[in-house]
């Protein structure tokens, strides 16, 4: 009984190690590009990190707020170098593609209407990789009261 | 007074300068309060006075915005504006006639001067137009209302308007 319980203990432990390998990774390696002194941002609560398969995407349910300003920096470790493919989409669009801009990595918005939207990452296919290789993508999301503009 | 209460008075007393800095840290609020007061520069006329209708504002490049002001008979005003570096040159002021939006000066006829002095003979009201020239998908999106998000301009700086006045001073004998 003792054995069985030790083992289970085990397996969760390894779970729950692999499962952290991404941990945090875009609290410590998503560098906003710039910064702005007139908005000051804080982390909002849906940034996160993951683990992704060459080839495999992710998707994000995401709630923009009208009047809030938004500020997206996507990271990734060097099995991507960089060349993560991030969509940014609504009911009926795509609002923003990262592949037009030569795979940026940073973009800061404004919303002018609150709208539910779907952010879409995804890794590039790598044929010189073993399939079941995971690279780690992290996602900062920062978040700030639009300041007001003129008089 | 105990030792317990002496200790606790000096622990909040400590705590003090903490709960004040968290309290005026207050990033919801204009980041450019105060800019025409400590940026812009003051007539060497000590007879001026900054009135209460001096102010300060954000703006990106391609923004226009105004600001009511009374200019009232027997009185000298001095109107200039400051900005940050970041706005760029040839930024335009207009002081334009509330009631029948007449412009009554505009910089941009007087070298992009950054101020201007006047004797008022009748009380009105005017606008002090501020004219920041260039282009932002901010300003651009101000008209709008399709638009679900707008793509920021990291080019933002403040404007401060400084309106002095003081009392017409009498002329000859």
């Amino acid at each position: 009984m003792l054995r069985v319980g030790l083992s289970v203990l085990c397996i969760v432990a390894a779970l729950s190690l692999s499962a952290q390998n991404c941990f945090d990774f875009h609290r410590t390696n998503c560098c906003p590009l710039q910064d702005n002194p007139y908005v000051h941002y804080a982390v909002s609560s849906k940034s996160t990190s993951f683990a992704l398969k060459p080839g495999d995407s992710r998707c994000i349910l995401f709630e923009i707020f009208s009047g809030k300003d938004y500020r997206m920096t996507l990271c990734s470790d060097s099995l991507y170098s960089g060349i993560v493919s991030f969509q940014i989409r609504d009911d009926n669009s795509v609002l923003y593609d990262n592949s037009d801009e030569d795979f940026n990595t940073f973009l800061e918005f404004s919303c002018r209407k609150t709208t539910h939207v779907e952010l879409i990452i995804s890794a590039p296919n790598r044929s010189d990789v073993a399939p079941e290789t995971k690279g780690c993508i992290g996602l900062l999301i920062e978040e700030a009261i639009t300041p007001v503009l003129g008089f | 007074m105990n030792i317990k209460t002496l200790k606790l008075s000096l622990a909040l007393l400590l705590m003090l300068p903490i709960f004040s800095f968290g309290q005026t840290n207050d990033y919801s609020m204009r980041k450019c309060f105060g800019y025409q007061r400590d940026s812009c520069s003051r007539s060497e006329n000590v007879y001026y006075k900054m009135t209460d209708e001096s102010r300060s504002a954000l703006f990106v490049k391609g923004q226009t915005s105004r600001v009511r002001i009374n200019i009232y008979n027997g009185r000298d005003y001095r109107v200039s504006f400051c900005h940050d570096r970041v706005l760029g040159e040839g930024i335009i002021m207009r002081i334009i006639d509330a009631e029948n939006e007449n412009t009554l000066y505009d910089n941009s006829e007087d070298n992009f001067a950054t101020e201007f002095e006047f004797t008022v003979t009748q009380t009105r009201e005017v606008f002090v137009e501020i004219e920041v020239p260039g282009n932002s998908a901010l300003a651009d999106a101000e008209n709008n209302s399709d638009l679900i998000f707008v793509r920021k301009d990291t080019e933002m700086g403040c404007v401060g308007i400084l309106v002095e006045h003081m009392i017409t001073p009498p002329k000859g004998f």
